[in-house]
């Protein structure tokens, strides 16, 4: 839809895992290669702003039985 | 022209100069075909455009409502949004909302998006505007549009870029390499 995840407060930790759902693997290696070109030693928020592909990975792993995820009951974000 | 056309044009060469230009000369890769409107949503204020699409047919088109791009035009019949992007000006800068990019290894990819409001990662939207063709090929770009009433085009002052500095010279070879590692774009 050309929509974003997060229009002024930044993704930090919090909306980690909504990046996935807006960006494919290579845009995030993409996003990943170009912090690289800036902070080659990873000073600066390492970490932050943009999920590691094994972060998506692990959201997309999740357990659903009979179209339940475990726990239900509790908030997700 | 189908993007697939272009993303296989991309993936066979060994070497690539993308022009707005009709051209049989091989060495081009020509996106005046790879032209018109995707999207345009006059009350939102926003234009999704493919990069061949000349700026002549865009004003036209906004002109039915009476708006207009907020960024310099090139006086230039056959000048297109994809050439202005490749130029680069402040203001175009500041309007782009998000784009649909071929880089050089042949991967269609797409950042920002279509609305103002957008901090999702990093902002690559304007990152490649100006880059005259030697990141990627630009395909589709999204920017905002105006009423023709809040036109201004007058430049936002701003400190000029250094360029050729070594730093500066450092991070353009880096940004090279993440986005055409083969040296497809010359």
């Amino acid at each position: 839809m050309g929509g974003s995840v997060t229009g002024e407060h930044g993704v930090g930790i919090e909306k980690l895992d909504a990046m996935c759902s807006q960006f494919e693997s290579p845009e995030l290696e993409i996003f990943h290669q170009i912090k690289a070109v800036f902070d080659p030693a990873e000073l600066l928020n390492p970490g932050k702003a943009v999920p590691t592909l094994h972060r998506c990975a692990e959201l997309g792993g999740m357990h659903v039985n009979q179209g339940k995820l475990p726990f239900p009951e509790l908030e997700r974000f | 022209m189908e993007i697939e056309e272009i993303q296989q044009q991309v993936i066979d060469a060994k070497t690539v100069q993308i022009t707005g230009e009709k051209t049989n000369n091989p060495s081009y890769l020509s996106l005046a075909n790879y032209a018109g409107i995707v999207e345009y949503f006059p009350e939102e204020l926003v234009m999704t455009v493919k990069a061949g699409t000349t700026l002549n047919a865009i004003q036209q088109c906004l002109a039915e409502n009476d708006q207009g791009m907020p960024f310099p035009i090139i006086d230039d019949e056959k000048a297109t949004i994809g050439g202005a992007y490749a130029i680069g000006n402040a203001l175009l800068r500041d309007a782009v909302l998000g784009i649909k990019i071929i880089d050089g290894q042949g991967r269609i990819l797409s950042f920002g998006g279509q609305v103002m409001k957008n901090v999702a990662g990093y902002d690559v939207t304007r990152l490649l505007v100006g880059s005259q063709g030697k990141l990627a090929v630009i395909c589709e770009i999204s920017f905002k549009v105006l009423p023709r009433a809040y036109l201004t085009l007058e430049p936002a002052v701003g400190k000029n870029e250094v360029t050729g500095s070594a730093l500066r010279t450092q991070i353009e070879q880096g940004l090279k390499q993440v986005f055409d590692p083969r040296g497809v774009f010359i």
